[in-house]
């Protein structure tokens, strides 16, 4: 009689503990989600303006092949013949395509002309994104210039860890949190003409401006 | 006349500093201006849209059926076999397909950061996956590492040659997932870092690479638990200290009626992971004082 009472003291013991688990599971579940009433989810990205083209993209990505690719601001380009982001400072001389006198070690730049005006020839840079490994070599040549090459996170390989592998690695503390809405960034000076374009009835300046989060 | 040019020179100053505001405000201040082209306009770069939302509501969807499964399995039609099977499918989904990203172990972390940092927001996905072997175990026990979690998979189909491990040792080494959950906690929650998912043993595996401290701690894992039963779950796993917290009040689990047990110790020969101890003596009020058993079973 005695025992089936112990018994029953027990049940009844982890009955309660149940009940209250549950209970304040439940009540935690619905504050996490409540306060996430308050702001949107993150991503990782980088803020071009910070970036110093270290190259730490490429490695340290916990993807294979790392999420960060370069992006071309056309409205930022010289359309320059002697391009310091797709030739090696030799290769500027020669400006032969040979391997060794290219920047870019997957040949993901590739090399357009569109125009010989006033005895000068226009080139037209685009990056192929799938041959990109995010290595920022050519950011880093197309810096001594204008600049228009940049590194960004892209959303549809990024796997948005927890902890972003090359946040930690970054020297320049580059990475920031946009929301999910509006991932990506912008240079600073290139957001002007980028929106004066969208307003025009650029189709892919509006895309690109509603990826991007409005300059503050 | 002289009135007339001050006018027109203020007019000019006026109109040449309206055109440089305008002009800052649009034309970046370039080293070589963007040049216009006849009959090729400027095109603008496009970037990837976000993907990966409607896979995670999949997960959290595979979660709960391989969690209703794991139960059933366990407790009404006990197939060992079955649950073998849907180990090797959670291992294969969340492990190998997914990339071990997003799991309820690393999870702990993220709920930690949102409840003590307001602007950190976390994802819906990770709420779920938190919370929903967390229910599970308050009923049917720890069904989640029985056979969803990747991680156990892991360990459970390589521990092959495992030897019995030392009463107090278990104990004493089962004490560190407690103080590495805690740790895990502090770390998350004051944003210094997710030191469960840079110390988590088996996502290089998952994802064919990772530095060279994963790899190792990974490995050694390994080749432990090839000789000792689930080690990163019984000594270090966080999530699961807290289940087995929870675990003490679930409402239907697997146990051995001490009544009809002829204590052949058979079950507690073969099982490789200690979970079975030998029945406990007949317990009197004066052996209760001592809390050999608390009111937990």
């Amino acid at each position: 009689m005695s025992k089936e009472k112990e018994a029953d003291r027990r049940d009844f013991l982890a009955d309660g503990v149940r009940v209250a688990s549950v209970m304040s599971v439940g009540v935690l579940g619905g504050f996490l989600a409540g306060r996430r009433g308050q702001a949107g989810e993150t991503r990782w990205q980088i803020d071009p303006d910070k970036c110093v083209g270290c190259g730490n993209c490429a490695t340290y990505c916990v993807l294979d092949e790392s999420a960060v690719k370069c992006v071309q601001c056309f409205d930022m380009c010289g359309f320059c013949n002697r391009c310091t982001g797709y030739y090696t400072l030799d290769g500027l001389d020669s400006r032969d395509t040979a391997a060794e006198d290219l920047l870019c070690p997957t040949e993901a730049i590739i090399r357009t002309f569109v125009e010989g005006k006033a005895g000068q020839n226009f080139y037209e840079y685009t990056i192929d994104t799938d041959a990109c490994i995010g290595c920022a070599l050519c950011v880093k040549g197309c810096a001594l210039m204008n600049g228009s090459l940049y590194l960004q996170v892209m959303h549809d390989r990024c796997v948005n860890c927890n902890e972003c592998a090359i946040a930690v690695a970054c020297p320049s503390d580059a990475f920031v949190n946009p929301s999910s809405d509006e991932p990506y960034r912008l240079k600073q000076v290139a957001y002007g003409v980028i929106r004066q374009k969208a307003g025009q009835g650029d189709e892919a300046a509006q895309t690109l401006i509603d990826q991007v989060q409005a300059s503050e | 006349m002289n009135s007339f040019f001050r006018l027109s020179f203020v007019s000019i100053i006026v109109v040449v500093l309206l055109g440089s505001v305008v002009a800052d405000d649009v034309a970046p201040d370039l080293m070589f201006p963007v040049p216009e082209f006849a009959d090729h306009p400027i095109p603008t770069a496009s970037v990837p849209e976000v993907e990966g939302e409607v896979a995670a509501v999949w997960d959290v969807l595979i979660l709960f059926l391989a969690l209703s499964l794991a139960s059933y399995f366990t407790l009404v039609s006990r197939s060992r076999r079955n649950i073998v099977l849907l180990t090797i499918s959670c291992l294969l989904w969340f492990g190998f397909w997914r990339e071990g990203c997003v799991c309820p172990v690393g999870a702990t972390q993220n709920i930690a950061l949102a409840i003590f940092d307001p602007t950190y927001v976390v994802p819906l996905t990770v709420v779920a996956f938190f919370i929903l072997p967390l229910v599970f175990t308050l009923f049917f026990g720890r069904t989640f590492c029985a056979s969803v979690c990747p991680l156990g998979a892991m360990q459970e189909l390589i521990a092959i040659r495992t030897v019995a491990v030392p009463r107090w040792l278990d104990h004493s080494l089962g004490l560190v997932a407690y103080i590495y959950l805690g740790t895990a906690v502090i770390f998350a929650a004051t944003k210094t870092g997710f030191i469960v998912c840079r110390y988590d043993p088996f996502i290089p595996f998952f994802r064919m690479g990772g530095n060279t401290d994963m790899l190792i701690f990974g490995s050694s894992i390994l080749v432990i638990s090839v000789f000792v039963g689930r080690p990163y779950c019984r000594y270090l796993c966080p999530y699961g200290a807290i289940l087995r917290v929870l675990s003490c009040f679930s409402k239907w689990r697997l146990s051995i009626p001490p009544d009809t047990c002829v204590n052949c110790q058979l079950c507690e020969d073969v099982c490789p992971y200690g979970a079975i101890h030998p029945p406990t003596v007949t317990q009197t009020p004066a052996s209760r004082q001592h809390l050999h058993a608390g009111f937990v079973r």
